[in-house]
């Protein structure tokens, strides 16, 4: 067993645990947190992702000794005060959802994204979302819900033009 | 199992150097936890070298060297990478997910020795170099020289893959990564090939080329690539090239493609880049 400190979205997490528990596992069982879920376990669905050190990574394959010092951004740790993020809006208004099961680690694709591109294109986003597997929406409405953030991230963030500027970033 | 996690270099040849038993080094870990999941690997010892600072690109003259821990995605999206080693950024681009890049790192690539490894090709083209530790020192072995079989390296159970190095590309360099996988994410490729080399007055010269995926490790194919300078770079020497480079693939066939499909497809990688090269190519 080891003792483990890391940060999970705005609390210090320290936990006892074995060290080959992956952090998939410490998330859902030690922690409570069953947002994230469990897919096919191999890293090839998408389903577990969580953003770590602000990267979307597949929690289904880091495990317990390598999570010390790390920060962990779950789905439950996006809404602030009971409001939702403006990604979990958006997948909301646009439908984007229908199973549900795919739509965490989605909504955390997106984010990580979107934290580093706030205009992206369709291809930057088809890109993020690659990872990603969902067997029941087809995508189409995924892609417009990350849009339709992405919109009302950059009018946030510049609240004097509406919308925010669009620059040609291939220019 | 019995997990370390050391934080220094010394420390850690210094473990492997005392523990007996099969070892594993745990980089990334999106093959190896796999592997260990499905029971196809169990580790009595497992060393997490996550912390160890070997998360680095340098640029030292002209000379690149990357830390066998930067992860695949930062390579691509390295400038420097970009800029002097373009094939390598474009091969990175092409591997798995955006979440399994950001976990796998180039020493693991390397060092877990698949046959269809994708940084492996373009870092033949690179004639790239292997620099290993021990707890006496290091050696360093050329690319070509590093794998022993499918899954198989030279690397000594008490070493650690420290970091590769390489000269950088000329501006004059043209290359291409052609990767043939089931689907363009989280695809093993099925056959993947790195081409770099010049054109001058319409003739090739200087060309590199490696295969992955068709060999029980990646292999350079020689033949084609001295044929490829022998002669006018014209349509009839692309076709004969893609002939020749049939007959230097041995691929097998397993559950993601057959034999025949694979050599045919060597040919056809060949063609379709060579063609594209030719196309981009102003000529003198």
């Amino acid at each position: 067993m080891i003792k483990v400190k890391f940060k999970v979205n705005t609390e210090e997490r320290e936990i006892v645990t074995e060290p080959t528990k992956t952090l998939l596992e410490i998330l859902r069982d030690d922690l409570g947190l069953r947002g994230t879920k469990e897919g096919c376990g191999k890293g090839e669905c998408g389903a577990c992702t969580v953003i770590m050190d602000g990267k979307p990574v597949v929690s289904c394959l880091v495990l317990a000794c390598q999570l010390a010092g790390c920060q962990i951004t779950t789905i439950e740790g996006l809404s602030r005060d009971g409001k939702l993020d403006p990604v979990q809006e958006a997948f909301i208004e646009e439908g984007a959802v229908q199973c549900g099961f795919c739509t965490p680690g989605m909504i955390l694709s997106a984010k990580a994204l979107l934290m580093g591109n706030q205009n992206p294109t369709d291809e930057e986003i088809k890109e993020a979302i690659s990872g990603n597997l969902c067997r029941c929406t087809g995508y189409i409405k995924i892609i417009k819900a990350i849009q339709k953030a992405a919109k009302a991230q950059r009018a946030a963030l510049a609240p004097n033009t509406s919308g925010g500027t669009r620059k040609n970033r291939d220019q | 199992m019995k997990v370390y996690s050391p934080e220094t270099i010394e420390e850690t040849t210094k473990i492997l150097g005392k523990l007996k038993g099969n070892v594993h080094l745990l980089a990334g870990g999106t093959d190896l936890v796999v592997k260990v999941k499905e029971g196809t690997v169990l580790p009595e010892n497992l060393i997490n070298i996550r912390k160890l600072p070997l998360d680095y690109i340098k640029e030292e003259g002209n000379q690149l060297r990357i830390g066998a821990l930067t992860s695949i995605e930062t390579i691509h999206r390295s400038k420097p990478i970009r800029t002097y080693a373009p094939i390598l950024s474009d091969a990175a681009g092409k591997m798995g997910s955006p979440q399994i890049r950001n976990l796998a790192t180039i020493g693991g690539n390397i060092a877990n020795a698949s046959p269809a490894a994708d940084t492996v090709p373009p870092l033949f083209v690179l004639n790239a170099q292997i620099v290993l530790k021990d707890q006496k020192g290091s050696r360093v072995i050329p690319i070509e020289k590093f794998f022993s079989g499918p899954g198989e390296n030279v690397m000594r159970r008490d070493e650690i893959l420290m970091e590769i190095t390489f000269r950088k590309c000329a501006q004059s360099d043209e290359w291409f990564f052609s990767k043939l996988g089931q689907r363009k994410a989280l695809a093993i490729s099925k056959v993947s090939l790195a081409f770099r080399g010049k054109v001058n007055q319409n003739r090739l010269t200087d060309v590199s080329i490696a295969l992955g995926a068709v060999a029980p490790t990646v292999i350079y194919a020689q033949r084609t690539a001295r044929f490829l300078e022998s002669k006018t770079f014209d349509s009839a020497l692309i076709d004969e090239a893609s002939r020749i480079i049939q007959e230097e693939a041995s691929p097998i066939s397993d559950i993601r493609s057959t034999s025949e499909y694979r050599r045919r497809m060597v040919g056809a990688l060949l063609k379709q880049g060579l063609w594209e090269l030719k196309a981009g190519v102003s000529p003198d």
